[in-house]
């Protein structure tokens, strides 16, 4: 049997593709899901091609089969490595990053400082991530002429099977393989295959024996893709601790990065669920000066904490509907699965329906099981006068003709595009249509009020302008925006001058825990410098939210 | 004369290619904002466009190139038509596959709403082996100097589209700004090789073109709400 020189125009291309994907997608998942990152590892691979194909044109053709089975075992050897080395990278320039920053606070530095040197570190971040996406462009640009010389077809029939290669590695990957498989379990796979690709090539294609150092660093790669893939778990584990607890470590005890694992044991496991809509991570987070505290995270940004979600709990159920003077007896909630916000509900007298829509039953799942979460929220879920309804909030709001009096909006902020959909007018105009005229809408969302004498810096101010605009250009008419503590919140209406700001205890049906007195005062007083401004609205099709920007502290 | 038209080639290679990937990505985007799933619809998008690329070189593999320019320049306007009709198309397949009456087939019509990625892919595949022809036709090598100059306005797009386009233009005015791009290189093609493309039919062509972008310019904001109101947030009532 002959190798086919076109069938293996289309094995290799489809590694090489899958590469590149698995590139993106670690570092977007690293990055915060943002697509800037996906679009420009995509020109860091195209470019490694566009120089690869470059070099590529001197190269001699002479030995063809054993250099491009040389190469294919070098693109092999990149697809085991890249998940490992944007890990290592991470906690080093997250290392480098706390040092500056620390360096920077002992040296009387200003905030600014400390902003520029936390820059200038993931920037070194990304710098090596594309630079892993470069080589695998690189491989690919090389690929090509070789498989051209190794086969007697016609060059275009040769590009032909490369591409096609190249639409079948995208599609088994997106739709099969990424979402069954942890990130470094997809670089073992995609790397065993490449060192198989390798070597069935060279017997085929060569009458000879395999060279022995060929076979040798064929077969090592595979035994290096089964370890990888068997160890998958712990290397996730150990990522996922290092995402929640090294800047904290770091600060408090400087240590070698050898003994990384070592203090990593310390910590509490990760209990880390894969969904088909996001990554749940729950652990015990050690907080400065506190005992340990159970924590989730959601695709790694931090949902809630059992010491602090009583702030947010109480804040968010009760005082919006002081502002509003309502007591409903049904309410919808959208997203907050975890059943925090519907504990706080039925504790209002005369609540005899919570209406939840969750579209991840998983969350809905786990929040019912676990003790620790069914003590948070007092079985909430477990209530007869909570429904939850396993659904696409945003899909049900665009299409439901029933009109609701009291509606909780409680997602993620807006990190990325998919969330970003959720705080857009699109989203805002639906949900104001499904209202009563005098409906009431209560929205967890980044604002910022000014604070003592300092004006409000640029980018708070700017992501108040973007929510109250949005709001505006929805059809809301009035808007009580609000803050506790760390969490913001903004009530809004279709009806004008809808809210009152002065809220005491006595407006309020039950007593809150954490709200104190001295919190209801502060809220009459509070100021959202902001600007009303068509440019800034969040749209579904020119998103202001969750593109360049990341963080919303 | 001749140095003059490899430049104009190279920089309508860095162009095209540019635009071809923007408008790719505003395809990704306008997939992902109805049917939801970024990182789904980006990698989709993404290999979907590199065969399709493949398959429309493929398609030119035994072109004449004499007539090298006008297949260009033809490409080029076709490109512009299809790149300014691509986001309102994935619009229309979503709106489609929400009607009740084609329930039984909305799988097909969300299938469907990614033939614009497949189209945009396959004639920017055309234009670079006639971009190449052209290149060999000025000099010795010129067809490798349109490819590297293409690869780089390929890049050049990676950074563009998520740091300007979506962010100051957004999926509309995206394209649209693009669709202008492609079509001022249109016109830059004809005036370089007008010689050979004598036919009163191009100069028409072109101007019809510029007219209904002029248009466009004029009344989009209204057409946008128009779509956006019909075909995604559905009208108050």
């Amino acid at each position: 049997m002959r190798a086919n020189p076109l069938l293996f125009a289309f094995v290799f291309s489809a590694g090489t593709f899958a590469l590149e994907l698995l590139c993106a997608n670690v570092i977007v998942f690293q990055m915060g899901g943002m697509i800037l990152w996906q679009c420009v590892t995509l020109g860091a691979y195209l470019a490694g091609m566009g120089i690869g194909a470059y070099l590529a044109r001197d190269v001699p053709t002479a030995d063809a089969a054993p250099r491009l089975a040389r190469l294919t075992l070098r693109a092999a050897w990149l697809a085991l490595a890249i998940v490992p080395v944007i890990y290592v990278a991470y906690v080093l320039t997250q290392r480098a990053q706390v040092n500056t920053e620390l360096d920077a606070v002992a040296a009387g530095g200003a905030i600014a400082q400390a902003g520029f040197a936390r820059g200038a570190w993931s920037s070194v971040f990304v710098g090596v991530c594309e630079l892993l996406a470069l080589a695998a462009g690189l491989l690919a640009g090389f690929e090509l002429p070789l498989l051209m010389a190794t086969s007697g077809a016609a060059p275009a029939t040769v590009l032909g099977a490369n591409y096609l290669g190249g639409l079948a590695g995208s599609l088994v990957y997106t739709l099969f393989l990424l979402p069954r498989w942890e990130l470094s379990q997809l670089g073992a796979m995609i790397g065993g295959y490449a060192a198989v690709a390798a070597l069935a090539f060279l017997k085929l294609s060569t009458r000879a024996p395999i060279p022995r150092r060929i076979l040798a660093t064929g077969v090592a790669a595979l035994l290096a893709a089964v370890g990888l893939f068997l160890r998958a778990e712990d290397l996730e584990q150990l990522a996922a601790k290092v995402r929640i607890h090294y800047q904290a470590e770091l600060v408090q005890r400087p240590y070698g990065l050898w003994a990384l694992p070592n203090v990593m044991s310390e910590e509490a496991p990760v209990r880390r669920i894969r969904t088909p809509y996001q990554h749940i991570e729950l652990t015990d987070v050690r907080f400065p000066m506190a005992p340990p505290v159970l924590t989730m995270f959601l695709d790694g940004y931090f949902q809630f904490s059992a010491s602090m979600e009583r702030f947010y709990h109480e804040a968010m159920a009760h005082l919006p509907l002081a502002f509003a003077r309502l007591a409903p007896e049904k309410v919808l909630v959208l997203g907050a699965g975890d059943g925090l916000l519907a504990r706080e509900l039925l504790r209002r007298p005369g609540m005899r329906e919570v209406r939840m829509i969750e579209l991840d039953d998983s969350i809905v799942e786990l929040s019912r099981t676990d003790p620790e979460i069914k003590r948070l929220n007092a079985g909430a879920l477990d209530d007869p006068r909570v429904k939850v309804e396993i659904a696409d909030a945003l899909a049900l709001m665009r299409t439901t003709t029933e009109k609701f009096g009291t509606v909780y909006i409680d997602f993620p902020y807006p990190y990325n595009y998919d969330l970003a959909k959720l705080f857009s007018v699109e989203f805002y105009t639906w949900v104001r249509r499904a209202l009563t005229p005098d409906g009431v809408v209560v929205i967890n969302a980044p604002l910022f009020p000014e604070t003592g004498d300092q004006p409000l810096d640029d980018a708070r101010r700017r992501s108040n302008s973007v929510l109250l605009s949005t709001l505006a250009a929805a059809g809301f008419r009035s808007v009580a925006p609000f803050r506790v503590l760390v969490e913001s919140f903004v009530t809004a209406s279709p009806a004008p001058d809808r809210f009152l700001r002065a809220v005491s205890a006595r407006d309020l049906p039950v007593p809150l825990a954490a709200i104190t007195p001295e919190m209801l005062d502060a809220l009459s007083t509070q100021k959202f410098p902001h600007a009303v401004d068509a440019s800034l609205v969040n749209s579904v099709f020119r998103p202001t939210f969750g593109w360049l920007r990341r963080g919303f502290q | 004369m001749r140095k003059g038209r490899l430049v104009a080639l190279s920089v309508s290679a860095a162009a095209v290619a540019f635009a071809s990937l923007v408008y790719e990505f505003l395809l990704a985007q306008s997939l992902a904002a109805v049917f939801g799933g970024s990182v789904l619809r980006y990698n989709l998008t993404v290999g979907l466009f590199v065969a399709a690329l493949g398959l429309g070189a493929l398609m030119l593999a035994h072109s004449p190139p004499e007539k090298a320019a006008g297949r260009l320049l033809a490409t080029e306007l076709l490109l512009t038509a299809l790149g300014l009709a691509g986001p309102v198309t994935v619009l229309a397949c979503d709106w489609l596959a929400r009607q009740p009456a084609l329930a039984s087939m909305a799988g097909g019509i969300q299938i469907l709403a990614y033939a614009p990625v497949v189209a945009v892919g396959i004639v920017s595949g055309l234009e670079l082996p006639l971009l190449m022809q052209l290149g060999d036709r000025e000099r010795v090598h010129g067809g490798i100097t349109v490819l590297g100059v293409d690869y780089l306005g390929m890049c050049l797009g990676t950074i563009v589209f998520p740091v300007v386009v979506m962010p100051r233009f957004g999926l509309f005015a995206g394209s649209y700004a693009t669709a202008l791009l492609n079509l001022v290189v249109a016109a830059l093609l004809f005036l370089t090789y007008r010689r050979e493309l004598g036919s009163w039919r191009w100069p028409t062509t072109l101007a019809a073109a510029a007219l209904l972008l002029a248009f466009l310019g004029i009344y989009g904001d209204q057409a946008q709400s128009f779509v956006v109101a019909h075909l995604y947030v559905g009208v108050e009532g």
